[in-house]
């Protein structure tokens, strides 16, 4: 489709106004807590220059490297699919690598650890106890003949994979957990992350395990201490809507409970999936990976 | 600081309890709002509840000493506007929560809170722009109607006003 | 023992027919009262409402669902402050026999005047 004579590109030359050099210096209020010397966590002030792109996550870590190196803070992927940098920002559930600095329009930046989890060091939160409840709701498919044929898949509608989807994105990153009201006063209930996967595995057509999830959720700390404040939904930073899912599960509680206990799980595909069989990949899978080229 | 005995002490729990957990208002969105008021407004007309109870059952020894008395004079030194303001807010108190009931309900029903989406970025999630949201809008101006009812019985019938 | 969901649904259930007899209580005191709402706190017109056995019956009912609805309400409150297995007996304990306690005081003085004073 090559044209006798193409457009003539046009360089805009980008606005570089706040990329190559900081736009103001930005007061980060942070919070601190050495468990061998405080007794409880205090606020101590840094400066920091920012840019305009400039993420809340950016600014602790030029904290780190150029103010106060023993500041402790969990991040890893930097671009909001990891769920590591979950914190309060200006009292807010945010995501610090997806939160620009400038965007929060004011001079001084809150930085606080999410709420309800144990606090193990300034802004880094023991999340042992939140993952805990998410196993205890058996976040995996369960069924008679999981084992039984490996090389052939189970039959889903689009429809049926809609019903889910949307809760498939969690990142585990704890912000509605935090957010929650229930969760800031009652220790054992199992929080919206959890009871999100719950319903996210019950209503997978290719589940047969609502028996034992509906003895985990339909419980006085269960899903039943959820009311509806919908602050998990508004703080989830992947749009999962907790909330949603968790008020769908008490109407499977309500309504649907033997429907949902004798429902037989999404069928096997007849045809067995092309190629070689999971006993051949295994048999041929090398001892050792290969090592890359050297550089020239 | 000395060391501490267990480590099990030296890390705070972090809870945020009731004051900034349940009441929290700061950033609360509008089902945050409508649940700390139906919180709020349960407690209140639970215990109000008791309270008439009480109150009511200073009829059996007017009816068992033949005296209406005890019981009109009772009556009349409830009739000031102080306690008819204190039953107009257990009336719009006892309306909203019912009302709210009624849409928590729905929702626990799986009605009103929308279906699935695939999101989209800004994710902006389906439950709290679905029908529910509309219906506590409505159910917080049928209690304003229905106090402003209220006040005309409490008040206006009343000529306290 | 009793599943949370059963507890729950009840308590919604519950709440419906209290928002049906609520405005039937509210409605007997104001509107479908014989001279409007002072006159219908007189001694003779509150006797008729626990005579009449319809008003009774309602009055009764009413006070049932409320029973049930307020104390299992108190009781998740109670519930989600503290945890724990004592707390939770105690909690669970002291609502049930609370919630049994207002029914029978209540039920007392509609009673009374079915059973000419006996009580």
């Amino acid at each position: 489709m090559a044209a006798s004579e193409q457009k003539q590109l046009e360089f805009k030359v980008p606005n570089l106004e706040g990329v190559e050099k900081p736009i103001k210096n930005v007061i980060f209020r942070v919070s601190r807590f050495d468990p061998d010397r405080d007794r409880e966590p205090y606020y101590r002030d840094y400066e920091v220059p920012v840019y305009r792109f400039t993420t809340v996550l950016d600014g602790l870590l030029y904290i780190k490297y150029n103010l106060d190196p023993t500041l402790a803070v969990r991040y890893s992927c930097r671009m909001g699919v990891c769920g590591s940098c979950a914190m309060i920002v200006n009292g807010r559930e945010r995501l610090a690598c997806k939160t620009n600095v400038l965007s929060l329009n004011s001079n001084i930046v809150t930085v606080r650890p999410i709420n309800n989890l144990p606090l193990i060091r300034d802004l880094v939160t023991d999340l042992r106890p939140f993952f805990e409840k998410h196993k205890k709701v058996m976040p995996y498919i369960i069924r008679d003949d999981i084992e039984a044929h490996q090389d052939r898949e189970f039959l889903q509608s689009p429809a049926e994979l809609n019903e889910y989807m949307m809760l498939t994105d969690c990142i585990k990153c704890g912000l509605c957990y935090s957010a929650c009201p229930t969760t800031a006063t009652d220790a054992l209930f199992l929080g919206p992350q959890a009871l999100a996967q719950a319903y996210r595995y019950t209503i997978d057509s290719r589940d047969a395990g609502a028996a034992l999830r509906f003895d985990v959720v339909d419980d006085p700390h269960g899903v039943w201490r959820c009311h509806f404040a919908g602050a998990c939904s508004a703080a989830c930073p992947k749009g999962v809507d907790p909330a949603f899912a968790i008020q769908q599960l008490k109407k499977l509680l309500l309504y649907k409970r033997n429907a949902m206990k004798s429902r037989k799980p999404a069928p096997e595909s007849e045809k067995v999936r092309e190629g070689t069989s999971v006993e051949e990949v295994l048999k041929s899978m090398p001892k050792e990976w290969p090592s890359p080229p050297a550089p020239k | 600081m000395s060391a501490p005995a267990s480590s099990g002490s030296k890390f705070p729990r972090n809870m945020r309890g009731v004051l900034g957990g349940w009441a929290r208002v700061s950033h609360a969105n509008f089902e945050r709002w409508l649940y700390l008021m139906h919180r709020l407004t349960g407690l209140v007309v639970g215990l109000y509840l008791i309270a008439h109870l009480a109150e009511t059952s200073d009829i059996v020894p007017a009816y068992l000493s033949g005296d209406e008395n005890i019981w009109n004079n009772l009556m009349q030194s409830l009739y000031t506007p102080a306690a008819h303001a204190g039953l107009l807010i257990i009336a719009a108190f006892a309306v909203y929560h019912g009302l709210n009931g009624v849409r928590l309900f729905l929702a626990a029903s799986g009605v009103g809170v929308g279906r699935p989406i695939r999101p989209e970025w800004p994710y902006a999630p389906v439950s709290l722009r679905s029908f529910q949201r509309s219906l506590g809008w409505l159910f917080i101006a049928v209690t304003l109607i229905l106090t402003a009812y209220a006040f005309y019985e409490l008040f206006v019938v009343t000529h306290f006003v | 023992m009793v599943r949370e969901s059963t507890l729950m649904w009840i308590q919604y259930i519950t709440g419906l027919g209290i928002l049906v007899l609520g405005a039937l209580h509210f409605a007997s005191l104001t509107l479908l009262a014989p001279g409007g709402y002072p006159g219908a706190l007189e001694y003779k017109i509150v006797i008729f409402r626990y005579t009449d056995p319809l008003w009774a019956a309602a009055l009764e009912a009413f006070l049932a669902l409320l029973s049930y609805h307020v104390f299992n309400g108190f009781r998740v409150l109670l519930l989600e402050l503290n945890q724990g297995s004592g707390w939770t007996k105690a909690v669970n304990v002291t609502m049930a026999l609370a919630a049994i306690a207002a029914f029978l005081y209540g039920t007392r003085t509609i009673l009374v005047f079915h059973l000419g004073g006996a009580i």
